[in-house]
Formats: structure tokens, C-alpha cells, sequence
């Protein structure tokens, strides 16, 4: 379960971004994660949910997009991009990646007023 | 209205993480995060250790449990100094809970402290906790399919210990699939293949921490 503690990271960055831009309610919030975090969307809204019951957070969605990983083949040397992580290289079926992007857990915008 | 904000969202941990790492660096010490599922053998593993090695290096440990001092009680019997942590229902340990942690243990007296995570092969990944690395093990019982249903912790880790080896004529576990599959994400990881029971692979484990230590 570590979508709750991932939930809770959330939650006080949101507490914080509503001092700072004096914001009474948040919407959305807009979130990168990386597909190698092996994050359940539906466990992290169900974590937030419960989180932000009662408070002046309530409402609030979270918007996940999904990041592929990406990263150097050693096999061909080229920068690739999988879908997911049991995916061999797609131009020449080399199994090993040294990765560069996936595994990314970030608030990237929000939406309140 | 919308404001961007590219924040990470385990910051909070990431930045005590950092302080601890400093701290760890100020102090010369070596600091290994021993991670894998339950039962893989971390504490067997380092009693085992602690016996071979603790002559020759001062160690401090810490004993991450979700309940239960059973394990730290174990090592302490070895005559190190050892510190419990009982997370209380978390399943992975966190920065704060290290720093408080190693604040008990004599850290300038010390070469090495060795953390033993929380039995868990996801949760205990995502957070850092100021480490130098992360060392995993994976038993043999466990399955050569580990790898793909839990890349990040093999992604992560600089070293995987394959214990249990002394059971592969007994259990269905593919050694060579299992080194591809951990390969797959980490083609650097270094592998070993030990056995507590019957002591093989162990020499190869002692010199490659000891290496570690050495480097500080």
C-alpha cells in the first residue's frame, strides 16, 4: 500500500500550493508517474479520497499520466520507448535497457481558485 | 485556475533522505538498505555477517519490523549494537524513521550500519532513506518470474544476492531466466548466488561488502 503514503505526499503539497496561491479549492491536480512505480490508480484515489474527506481539499481529482519508460537499448545503442516493462527493444529485440525515464512520481500543475 | 507546479511527490522523504546521506558521509560510514519479500533470509543472511565480519568491521543495525523485536533480538545476541524500529503497520521504512534510528547508535564509532527493510518487495523502493545502496534478495522459492512482476526494486538495487540456492533441485526456479529477467532493467546489477545453509557463495558476499566499507 504505498499508494497511501504516495496519497499523503500529495495531500501536503496541495496544502502547501494553496498558501502559497491563496486558494480556497483545488479541481484537478495533475500528476506524472512513471510506469515502473508500479502505482494503482484506483488505490491512490481511493488513498487520496480518504485523505481529503472532510477537508478543504474534498472534491479534488487526480489527473495520472502515465510516463513509458524510455531509455538506451545495450544491445543497438538506440533511444527507445516501452510501453511496458516486459516489452523487449522494438527495433532489435534486445531485452536490456539502461533506463532513462519511468519511474517519475510529480505534481506538475494544478487547478483551483 | 491553473498553476503549474513540478514537485515530486515524495520530497518531504527525499530531502531527509539527502540530510541523512550527508550525515553519513560526514560520519565515514557505509550504509547498505537490505530489501526483499518476506522470508528471502535478510536476517539469517546477516547473522551470518555479523559472525564473519564483525571483528574486522564496526557494524551498527538497524531492524526494520512492522511488529515484533524477534529479529533484533536475534542479532543482538551477536553483540552489535542494534536499534528497532517498529513501523506499526507501515509496510516500508522512511527517512525520518532512520534518522531517529541511527541518533541512538554511536555513529563516529562505526563503519557500516546495515538496515533491514521491512519485508515488502514494492513499497520499500520508493523510499529513500539516505543510503549508499540498496542490496536485494531474492530466494529461490520465490520464482525466476519475480523480476518482471516487480522490476523497480531490481532496477533500483546495485547488488542481487540470490539466496536459497542449496533448494533449486527442489524448487522450480530457472536460474537463468531469473539473472535475464533481473538484467532486463539494470543490466549493471551485480548477481551472486549464496546459500546460508551450506555457506556457498558467501565468501564472494563477504568481499564484496567489505570492498563497500573499505571505500569510505
Amino acid at each position: 500500500m504505498h499508494e497511501l503514503s504516495i496519497a499523503q505526499g500529495i495531500v501536503n503539497i496541495l496544502h502547501e500550493q494553496m498558501k502559497i496561491h491563496h486558494l480556497v479549492t483545488i479541481q484537478r491536480v495533475e500528476l506524472r508517474i512513471g510506469v515502473l512505480r508500479g502505482v494503482e490508480t484506483a488505490s491512490l484515489n481511493f488513498g487520496f479520497d480518504t485523505l481529503i474527506a472532510g477537508s478543504p481539499l474534498e472534491g479534488a481529482q487526480l489527473d495520472v499520466i502515465e510516463v513509458p519508460i524510455q531509455g538506451r537499448c545495450v544491445q543497438c545503442g538506440q533511444h527507445i520507448t516501452l510501453k511496458g516493462w516486459l516489452d523487449d527493444c522494438p527495433l532489435c529485440s534486445g531485452s536490456r535497457v539502461e533506463i532513462a525515464s519511468g519511474k517519475e512520481l510529480e505534481i506538475v500543475a494544478i487547478e483551483g481558485e | 485556475m491553473k498553476i503549474p507546479v513540478v514537485q515530486k511527490v515524495l520530497q518531504a522523504n527525499d530531502r531527509i533522505a539527502e540530510e541523512n546521506r550527508r550525515l553519513f558521509q560526514e560520519s565515514k560510514l557505509t550504509v547498505i538498505n537490505l530489501v526483499s519479500g518476506p522470508g528471502a533470509g535478510k536476517t539469517t543472511l546477516l547473522e551470518k555477517t555479523l559472525k564473519a565480519l564483525k571483528d574486522r568491521h564496526a557494524f551498527g543495525i538497524v531492524e526494520g519490523d512492522i511488529q515484533s523485536t524477534h529479529d533484533a533480538e536475534k542479532i543482538a545476541s551477536n553483540g552489535v549494537p542494534v536499534v528497532q524500529i517498529n513501523t506499526g503497520g507501515a509496510c516500508h521504512l522512511e527517512a525520518t524513521m532512520i534518522r531517529e534510528a541511527v541518533s541512538q547508535l554511536d555513529l563516529p564509532r562505526l563503519d557500516i550500519v546495515v538496515v533491514e527493510n521491512v519485508g515488502n518487495l514494492v513499497c520499500p523502493v520508493e523510499f529513500d532513506i539516505g543510503e549508499d545502496c540498496k542490496v536485494m534478495l531474492l530466494s529461490v522459492p520465490e520464482g525466476d518470474d519475480k523480476p518482471l512482476k516487480y522490476p523497480l526494486i531490481f532496477e533500483e538495487s546495485s547488488l542481487l544476492l540470490i539466496t536459497k540456492i542449496d533448494l533449486l533441485p527442489y524448487v522450480n526456479c530457472r536460474m537463468d531466466k531469473l539473472r535475464e529477467g533481473a538484467l532486463k532493467l539494470n543490466p549493471y546489477l551485480e548477481i551472486m548466488e549464496i546459500s546460508c545453509k551450506t555457506g556457498e557463495g558467501l565468501d564472494l558476499w563477504y568481499a564484496w561488502l567489505s570492498n563497500r566499507i573499505g571505500k569510505r
